[in-house]
């Protein structure tokens, strides 16, 4: 059997792990927040970034190629006319740094937060 | 010789494609909460190719596979995430094999051959999406290609263990 194991596969599985964990690291950054907004985006624009609270309830269409639907501090691809369903299946994103990606569309919709001072200026 | 060895890649094919059709009756990311995950059973063709016959031939089944299962099921991205995951992961797994039985077994090649695959399919995801964003699911798919690789390096493992038994020779 090939399947004997040696040390060089624990090395090979460490490695993928610490990639895993340094990626995730790197992507953490700007997943913090008390204010949430729904983004949108599409082919790297953003076409909507919306502020979810309590009372937030709208459907984005996007062409009838996606829909999204807002609805409170929630976010979901509700439809999307692709073969795959991927970000239909990745369902309702609640928490900052959450997304849903429609590759064939090149759609992403992804939750950020951000901290309440800023805007407290700005009103 | 020549002949068989055609035929031999001609089967490796259609057993890869089949597999690829077979994946997509059983979504795996229904049951594992990762968009886009999958068991990745051809990768156990590529493997067996890698090894019984040569890193050429491993390559003209991984390309007709792709086009063959895109033409069928897929679209044009699907098509070019799969070549670029395929790809990658055969150039991974080809370097890693010539190492295999003093570094590493079977095992280690095909959890790297699986995290390439998932590094190669998001290199393209990058490219098509022109943002990094869709980077942030490759943690997710690298944790996930430990224990799927060890799945699918075992069962190529057993199936070049049976193929010994039976004195298959290209």
């Amino acid at each position: 059997m090939r399947s004997r194991l040696k040390w060089g596969d624990a090395v090979i599985i460490a490695v993928v792990l610490v990639l895993a964990a340094a990626l995730t690291a790197a992507f953490g950054a700007g997943t913090q927040g008390d204010r949430l907004y729904a983004e949108v985006w599409q082919d790297n624009q953003l076409v909507e970034r919306v502020a979810l609270n309590d009372g937030t309830d709208r459907t984005i269409d996007l062409d009838g190629h996606n829909v999204i639907v807002l609805s409170g501090k929630s976010a979901r691809m509700a439809s999307a006319d692709c073969r795959d369903q991927v970000c239909v299946r990745t369902g309702t994103l609640t928490r900052a740094g959450q997304f849903a990606v429609c590759l064939p569309n090149r759609v992403v919709l992804k939750i950020v937060g951000e901290s309440g001072e800023i805007d407290a200026i700005v009103s | 010789m020549k002949a068989k060895r055609l035929t031999v890649c001609g089967m490796l094919t259609a057993l890869a494609v089949v597999l690829s059709l077979v994946e997509r009756l059983f979504p795996l990311d229904a049951v594992v909460p990762v968009p886009g995950v999958k068991l990745g059973l051809a990768n156990v063709v590529t493997l067996f190719a890698l090894t019984r016959l040569s890193a050429r031939d491993a390559l003209a089944v991984l390309l007709c596979r792709v086009a063959l299962s895109s033409l069928l099921m897929g679209s044009v991205t699907a098509f070019l995430f799969s070549l670029f995951g395929g790809l990658l992961s055969l150039a991974v797994m080809w370097l890693l094999l010539r190492v295999e039985g003093r570094f590493c077994s079977l095992l280690g090649v095909s959890v790297a051959g699986a995290a390439a695959h998932n590094i190669g399919q998001i290199i393209a995801a990058v490219i098509w999406m022109q943002t990094g964003a869709v980077v942030a699911y490759l943690p997710f798919l690298l944790v996930m290609s430990v224990p799927l690789g060890l799945v699918t390096g075992l069962t190529c493992s057993i199936v070049l263990s049976h193929m010994q038994k039976i004195d298959f020779n290209v």
